[in-house]
């Protein structure tokens, strides 16, 4: 085995773990934000028809929004990682420059911006259900965006059109007689 | 593609099969297949010259250019 492979064989390893734990607070997080985005809403209209029930929760929407944030990460990592995940795997068969490596950058590109952005947009909604709910936001769970996150869809994005130039010209090489 | 292979024609008047070329050039019946159906995208100098030694032509008598 070439250290190359092996440098792809450890990193394949450690996407696999990041992958693993990914999916499970992928799945936890969803769960916990579906449940929280309609836990809030409903104790705010109870609490409006003075119906008076102890749901035994004290959520604001700013928690919603915090743990919908978590979630979005979450779904970010778990396509990330895996994509990079098949990358390592052409990277240790010897092939890398292939179209699909491209796409799969390209891919990994588009997730972390729409995530990002996915980010900012639950803000404002989840402000404007709370107030349709009568539901205070609360602290916390402002807008912030994370440029670290831009850069990295750009150096994906770059990294995708390297990977179909080098496709382009390992096909070239393939059919050189 | 404008550019086209007759490596059929010339391996026909020569009487040569494609294992054969493919022995005395040194490059795979693979390769060669490709260059004679016409997938290949260039052909190396040196390839063009042994073929040419071996079937004794000009490389022009086996590329033609089409419009």
């Amino acid at each position: 085995m070439t250290s190359k492979n092996r440098l792809a064989g450890f990193m394949s390893v450690i996407l696999r773990i990041i992958y693993i734990i990914s999916l499970v607070a992928m799945v936890i997080l969803g769960i916990a934000s579906v449940v929280m985005f309609f836990a809030v809403p409903v104790e705010g209209i109870l609490d409006r028809i003075n119906v008076d029930v102890d749901l035994h929760h004290d959520f604001v929407m700013s928690d919603f929004v915090d743990v919908a944030k978590a979630f979005i990460t979450a779904v970010m990592f778990v396509v990330v990682s895996r994509c990079l995940m098949v990358v390592t795997q052409t990277i240790s068969d010897g092939t890398p420059f292939e179209y699909d490596n491209a796409d799969r950058f390209g891919i990994i590109a588009r997730v972390v911006v729409y995530a990002e952005l996915a980010k900012v947009a639950i803000v404002p909604f989840s402000a404007i259900v709370g107030g349709l709910m009568g539901v205070e936001y609360g602290e916390g769970g402002e807008i912030s965006l994370n440029l670290t996150n831009f850069l990295g869809a750009g150096i994906a994005l770059v990294l995708a059109e390297v990977f179909r130039e080098g496709a382009r010209l390992q096909e070239e090489q393939d059919l050189t007689v | 593609m404008a550019i086209n292979v007759k490596l059929d024609r010339i391996l026909l008047e020569r009487g040569m099969s494609l294992t054969e070329l493919s022995e005395k050039v040194g490059v795979t019946i693979a390769n060669l297949s490709i260059l004679k159906t016409g997938k290949a995208k260039a052909i190396r100098f040196s390839t063009l010259e042994a073929i040419c030694r071996e079937l004794d032509c000009q490389p022009g008598d086996i590329l033609s250019f089409d419009e």
